[in-house]
């Protein structure tokens, strides 16, 4: 019998703020940071890829969450190339948006409460276009949905992500898992 | 050797009420139970994880019947008075609809008594002295198939180990599974 989920360790993570650090076991805590890249986790042992993180924001404000797909500790930046369509609850409104990009939406970050979101991303090591989904937990107002699903057109194998934010730092946990192909 | 992603959370112990009601644990750490007006878990959050996945397959006695979730910490749970704030969306033939109560607790699925329900709950740092947050993608058999995801935060920051599921009204009847996300 196989694990078909596995806990992928990064080769290394690099942020700016206080601390990221790799747990034994693969997981990467991080204090106050604005920016957060973990590398070499990506990798052809796995095609798709399940990414938890949950997170306190520094401040009060609503942040969005970015990414950028990385290889070898660069980004891609690539202009135009993320394009994120939005799902956004919050009391009785619901609305929509899509955002084109050299980065993408991933999430909301807010201090009101600790936040969450699970990324599901798929293909990232492969040389074409890669595509992901989030589900989130967005402690805004108590709490609000902000859901992603995004695209990447660059047909180029990455390794990792980098993480930012619009404003303000978090602190938390995030793991990344490869879905046994 | 890889690891193991996700790992099967074995209940400490479980209670259940409701009018003959019945739940137990089975040797893979999943919870058998039938006719349950409540359902608690304990001991299913620990030290060892930050991040919770629960699936859960259900039958509710009554139609459309609402799903309420509550926090627990040694056998007791956490009622304080507007701490849960659960925000929803909900798609049911071609009306979208959306919503945010504060409460004692948390309103998160939907299920049916005629066809099966299904529960898929995010739960981040539960465990943690911290605010919980939640996130839910349930199907809801209602009106054959009802889709209404919801977000939830628990201000109080308190070290949960369990939680307790409840439909509104009558009893619910299935199998859950509690998983921690190996870090």
């Amino acid at each position: 019998m196989k694990n078909g989920l596995i806990l992928l360790t990064p080769t290394s993570v690099d942020h700016t703020g206080t601390s990221a650090t790799i747990s034994a076991n693969g997981s990467v805590s991080f204090t106050a940071v604005t920016q957060l890249r973990l590398n070499g986790v990506f990798s052809a042992n796995y095609d798709n890829y399940i990414i938890v993180q949950r997170q306190l924001e520094s401040t009060t404000n609503a942040e969005i969450v970015y990414m950028r797909l990385s290889d070898g500790g660069a980004d891609n930046s690539t202009a135009s190339s993320y394009v994120s369509q939005t799902l956004n609850a919050g009391s009785t409104t619901v609305a929509a948006t899509r955002n084109t990009a050299d980065i993408a939406r991933i999430s909301i970050s807010d201090g009101d409460s600790n936040d969450g979101f699970i990324l599901n991303v798929y293909g990232p090591y492969l040389a074409q276009p890669t595509a992901w989904r989030s589900i989130t937990c967005v402690g805004d107002a108590g709490a609000r949905i902000y859901d992603y699903a995004g695209t990447h057109n660059q047909s180029t194998s990455y390794d990792g992500f980098n993480i930012t934010l619009s404003g303000g730092s978090i602190s938390g946990r995030v793991a990344v898992y490869g879905m046994r192909k | 050797m890889p690891t193991n992603g996700l790992v099967v959370m074995t209940p400490t112990s479980i209670a259940s009420t409701g009018t003959g009601n019945s739940s137990s644990i089975n040797a893979d750490g999943s919870v058998d139970f039938a006719s349950c007006a409540t359902l608690s878990l304990n001991g299913v959050f620990t030290s060892s994880y930050d991040n919770y996945m629960v699936v859960m397959r259900s039958v509710a006695s009554n139609n459309a019947e609402t799903g309420n979730i509550r926090l627990r910490a040694s056998g007791s749970d956490n009622s304080t008075a507007s701490s849960y704030t659960r925000q929803y969306i909900a798609a049911n033939g071609t009306s979208v609809t959306a919503n945010r109560t504060s409460g004692s607790d948390a309103f998160i699925y939907n299920s049916d008594d005629t066809q099966r329900s299904g529960l898929i709950l995010y739960l981040f740092g539960p465990y943690l002295v911290q605010p919980t947050a939640g996130r839910t993608t349930p199907v809801s058999g209602f009106d054959n198939a009802y889709l209404l995801d919801a977000a939830f935060t628990h201000n109080q920051s308190t070290s949960y180990d369990g939680f307790s599921l409840y439909p509104a009204t009558g009893s619910f009847s299935g199998l859950l599974t509690v998983f921690g996300f190996n870090q």
